[in-house]
């Protein structure tokens, strides 16, 4: 169970997220807050894996109040929730060590996701241009695959050679070769063959 | 390239002995050559040379006492001569003609000799024992003086003339009477004169051999050690001048930089103070200052045009805040006018990157992600940064548009970091791409272990 605790102001808003994550059997709700202070309050007597945090807010604001946790906690993730959308805010609050963002529009159902990933581990920022979702995930260390390897790896797992998966994924041998040495080098694996092993252990492939 | 001019050293045959080298500038160095080595040798065989022919001055002068006056004119004239060889000796025209000095020098002492031979004989004395003066004569100018062969054959042969010559001009005033066979003598003497002649002469062939078969060597390493320098020059030569395109490829970036920076401070500050100014002015010849907080506003975006303009400038980015963080936060500047999903890696990132590669990378990542805004319309951006094998590799992966690689009209930037990644950071930039299966961008450079 992921321990979450929300701050914002605005109730409406609020009452409807928490009804929304009690639904979802990962994530517990553990308290929330209207404004900073109180957030700060919380953090420091409950175990808490991410807050939520508005950034517009009486008292203390989001900003102030992320400076904060990441002073004095900074095991805890903070998810930005904001209707605000500029980029020098964005870039600030990163700056500031905070591990998501979302807009308010964005929706409920994106909002557990984001929580899921920055559990994890990921940083996950993701703005509304213009309607179209922008997303940027960043994750550090690991030995996660990309896409495109897992993709090569896969061609690799039915049997083709290095040649044929080159065709088939429209590529130069050369990048495939590539690859397959990245990979091999994130997993650990001395060979091919046990760099799909790895690939089939973790269920990418 | 003067490749195979002298490949093997040339052999010495007989007919360089007689004749000297083929080519006459090699005999000219040859003969210059010989002098500077043995010229020590020389003057001090011609010391010797004058010391001994003193020294038998005064043994002969106890033997035959009552010839003293006209030993003395003798001995004096030709040490004098033999002196004056040596005088003469440190001039250039010995250096140039020493044989032909040593030549003289050999004929003054055998002159001297058989000179004394006549004055003995003259006296009613024997002269048999004075053929040895001549053979040390020979071995002197021979071994001591290094005579060359041509000139040392010469030498001896006017001696042997001469003995003969000498003979028969002494042979008449002895009486018939007298015990001595003068003929015995003579063929006795002249034995041993021929055949150290011989001696001599084989002994003059062999060293004037030794002595080209050297010259030869070392105007072969000679050779070897000038072509050698001339392709140290080449080399250093062509490094130059590859450092010089690399510094006119970093000035041409530098120089790119700064005509981006006066553009974009043209056109976007230079346009807006002045409208900003208008306003201003506009309001103040009014007195109303209702716009102003519109002006203010507009002050406001300036201050965040020319953080941009700041925040792109690459460098500074780079040394303030490391490479991962300048991507992160090139990202977070364009995720508010891009249509795309980033996703980005950074994997084991704890080995040490030279400034120059971080900036290679940061460099060829700005490039991509401006193809990727600009061209490709691609909706997933997988950005990787990799350490392995103490190399640091830089994978950019879209699924946008793509394009036909072998255009040459497509990344002109990007071929010119390629350049520089191959010959500079040890490393390789692959870019590949297919008309409608997006692209893949792999920059792989050495990373420095702490």
């Amino acid at each position: 169970m992921i321990k979450v605790f929300i701050t914002d102001d605005h109730q409406s808003f609020k009452e409807g997220l928490i009804a929304y994550l009690k639904s979802d059997p990962e994530i517990e709700v553990v308290g929330h807050a209207q404004n900073g202070k109180e957030a700060l309050q919380a953090v420091a007597v409950e175990p808490i894996d991410v807050m939520l945090l508005d950034v517009d807010m009486p008292e203390m604001n989001g900003e102030e109040t992320l400076i904060a946790i990441k002073k004095n906690k900074p095991e805890v993730k903070v998810l930005i929730l904001t209707s605000l959308n500029d980029k020098p805010l964005i870039d600030s609050l990163r700056k500031n060590g905070a591990e998501g963002f979302r807009s308010k529009e964005s929706g409920i159902t994106d909002i557990s996701n984001a929580i899921k990933r920055i559990h994890q581990g990921y940083i996950d920022y993701l703005v509304h241009n213009d309607d179209k979702p922008n997303r940027i995930t960043i994750r550090y260390t690991g030995s996660h695959l990309s896409p495109q390897e897992i993709k090569v790896i896969k061609h690799l797992a039915e049997g083709n050679s290095t040649k044929v998966t080159a065709e088939l994924m429209r590529l130069s041998v050369h990048t495939i070769e590539s690859h397959c040495k990245i990979a091999r080098a994130k997993t650990g694996a001395k060979n091919v063959a046990e760099l799909v092993a790895i690939a089939i252990r973790q269920g990418v492939v | 390239m003067k490749k195979n001019m002298i490949s093997s050293p040339e052999k010495v045959s007989w007919w360089n002995i007689l004749f000297g080298f083929r080519d006459g500038y090699n005999e000219k160095r040859f003969i210059i050559d010989y002098f500077d080595r043995f010229k020590v040798q020389v003057r001090f065989g011609l010391l010797i040379s004058i010391f001994i022919y003193l020294v038998f001055y005064f043994i002969d002068i106890n033997v035959f006492p009552e010839l003293e006056p006209k030993l003395i004119v003798n001995r004096l004239l030709v040490s004098g001569i033999f002196a004056m060889i040596l005088g003469v000796s440190f001039t250039k025209v010995f250096a140039r003609h020493m044989q032909w000095f040593l030549l003289f020098f050999g004929l003054v002492a055998a002159v001297g000799i058989l000179w004394k031979l006549r004055l003995l004989n003259q006296n009613g004395y024997d002269f048999s024992f004075f053929y040895p003066g001549l053979i040390l004569t020979s071995a002197i100018v021979t071994f001591y003086l290094r005579v060359r062969f041509v000139h040392s054959a010469l030498l001896n042969v006017f001696v042997i003339a001469a003995y003969i010559l000498v003979f028969w001009v002494c042979i008449e005033p002895i009486p018939s009477d007298s015990p001595i066979n003068l003929t015995q003598t003579f063929i006795n003497s002249l034995f041993f004169i021929v055949g150290s002649s011989l001696l001599s002469l084989y002994a003059a062939y062999y060293l004037e051999k030794m002595t080209r078969n050297d010259f030869l060597a070392q105007q072969h390493i000679n050779y070897l050690n000038d072509h050698l320098q001339d392709e140290v020059q080449q080399r250093t030569a062509e490094l130059r001048e590859e450092k010089r395109k690399n510094i006119n490829l970093l000035l041409d970036g530098q120089e790119k930089e700064r005509k981006r920076i006066s553009k974009e401070l043209h056109d976007s500050v230079g346009c807006q103070l002045a409208l900003v100014k208008m306003n201003l002015e506009a309001q103040q010849q009014a007195q109303d200052y209702s716009g102003l907080s519109q002006s203010i506003g507009a002050v406001t975006d300036l201050i965040k045009d020319v953080r941009d303009i700041s925040h792109n400038h690459s460098v500074f980015v780079l040394q303030r805040v490391g490479l991962t963080n300048a991507i992160e936060s090139s990202l977070y500047q364009i995720l508010p006018r891009s249509c795309a999903h980033f996703n980005v890696y950074f994997h084991r990132l704890n080995g040490h990157l030279s400034s120059a590669a971080q900036l290679m990378l940061y460099r060829v990542f700005q490039e991509a992600l401006n193809n990727i805004l600009k061209h490709s319309e691609a909706t997933e951006v997988d950005i990787q940064l990799v350490q392995h094998d103490q190399q640091v590799s830089m994978v950019i992966c879209d699924n946008g548009k793509g394009f036909d690689v072998n255009d040459a009209h497509h990344g002109l930037g990007m071929h010119n970091m390629r350049m520089r990644i191959e010959n500079q950071l040890e490393g390789e930039l692959i870019i590949d791409s297919r008309p409608g299966y997006g692209t893949t961008l792999i920059a792989t450079i050495k990373s420095e272990e702490l």
